[in-house]
């Protein structure tokens, strides 16, 4: 099945902080990786790393079989942890607007998900909370059929109905087989069956991946409590 | 057939397996019957469908499920190999009983008598 992602001795230094320290993280396609680590870890330098939208100081790094550029960021699409939609548009006029950046957009999704996700197409984003909004930025990653979706921290901040919200309609829209997920988080709970596998970063590093089974078998415990073991 | 699974409970696929294995030794799931395709178990279940696949194949490998190319995977038509299965289960149970019961210091004789006494109880 080949890659989604290969990166090999990457180190990204920001002054005074090592964001990433001689990383190597190899993916497989067609799985939910989730990337668990405590702020400042250096999830979100990974995900612009792997966007290209920043340069590590040495590595290599593989994204989709090629180096991060503006092609391979078509097949990807990227929940940023930044909260950026206009408050003068409602929702479908950001739906409308949205479409026209991408080829892989699916029209056919958007009343799919709206209904998922419990969005009405007619408020303007102002008048939403901020975990409507993050409802608001997951879907518009989930109308595109990317082989590649990034999120960073959606679960962060966010009311409990929203969370189980975009945990159901990341699974229900979820392309089996060809897409690939790497969703950061901190907060891992009821998210925790979604995920194949499970890479552990602090501090710039790799605490400890494996198999989201394997590692419940071994520690004999749930990925929340192996987070708290890792992470004491 | 509602499918629970426990994350503090070990690995996730193994626990599919169980209950899968379960609903076909009870009947539940018919002889030679299709079973849902490994992306509907998913969303069903609320897990990721590589964890029912992987729970899938392995029951494959062990001859509950037999999967007919390009149409689906179906229940076992192999009458034996179910029976076999659930005497497989009854042995396990009955060896956990015979721990547990050990444990409190009861005979399997009263046990039994009192284990009668529940099941007709909850008939």
């Amino acid at each position: 099945m080949g890659l989604v992602l290969d990166l090999k001795n990457v180190t990204k230094k920001y002054p005074g902080v090592d964001a990433l320290k001689d990383f190597s993280l190899s993916l497989d396609r067609g799985k939910i990786v989730g990337l668990l680590g405590p702020n400042g870890s250096g999830k979100t330098t990974l995900m612009k790393l792997i966007m290209g939208f920043i340069k590590p100081q040495k590595g290599e790094i593989t994204v989709l079989d090629g180096v991060p550029n503006p092609m391979i960021r078509e097949k990807i699409a990227y929940v940023s942890e930044l909260d950026v939609l206009y408050p003068w548009m409602t929702v479908r006029e950001i739906l409308d607007f949205t479409s026209n950046f991408y080829r892989d957009w699916e029209k056919g999704k958007e009343s799919e998900l709206l209904q998922l996700l419990a969005i009405e197409q007619d408020k303007k984003i102002g008048t939403f909370s901020y975990g409507m909004r993050t409802r608001v930025r997951v879907m518009l990653a989930l109308c595109r059929k990317p082989e590649l979706v990034l999120l960073d921290d959606p679960f962060s901040g966010i009311d409990l109905v929203s969370r189980a919200k975009v945990q159901d309609a990341l699974l229900k829209t979820y392309h089996y087989k060809e897409q690939s997920i790497v969703l950061a988080t901190h907060i891992i709970d009821e998210a925790e069956p979604l995920f194949d596998e499970i890479v552990f970063i602090e501090k710039g590093q790799i605490n400890l991946q494996g198999k989201a089974d394997d590692l419940r078998e071994k520690y004999s415990k749930n990925i929340t409590d192996i987070y708290k073991e890792v992470f004491k | 057939m509602e499918i629970k699974i426990d994350i503090s409970s070990g690995a996730i696929y193994l626990q599919i397996m169980d209950r899968i294995k379960r609903a076909i030794v009870r009947g539940d799931w018919k002889t030679g019957e299709q079973v849902m395709s490994v992306r509907d178990m998913a969303i069903k279940i609320g897990v990721n469908p590589n964890t029912v696949a992987r729970a899938y194949a392995e029951l494959e490998r062990e001859g509950m499920l037999v999967s007919k190319r390009g149409m689906g995977t179906f229940v076992t038509e192999d009458a034996k190999k179910i029976e076999e299965e659930k005497e497989k289960l009854a042995a396990q149970y009955a060896e956990r009983f015979g721990k547990e019961i050990k444990e409190i210091g009861i005979s399997v004789n009263v046990m039994t008598k009192l284990l009668n006494k529940i099941v007709k109880e909850n008939e």
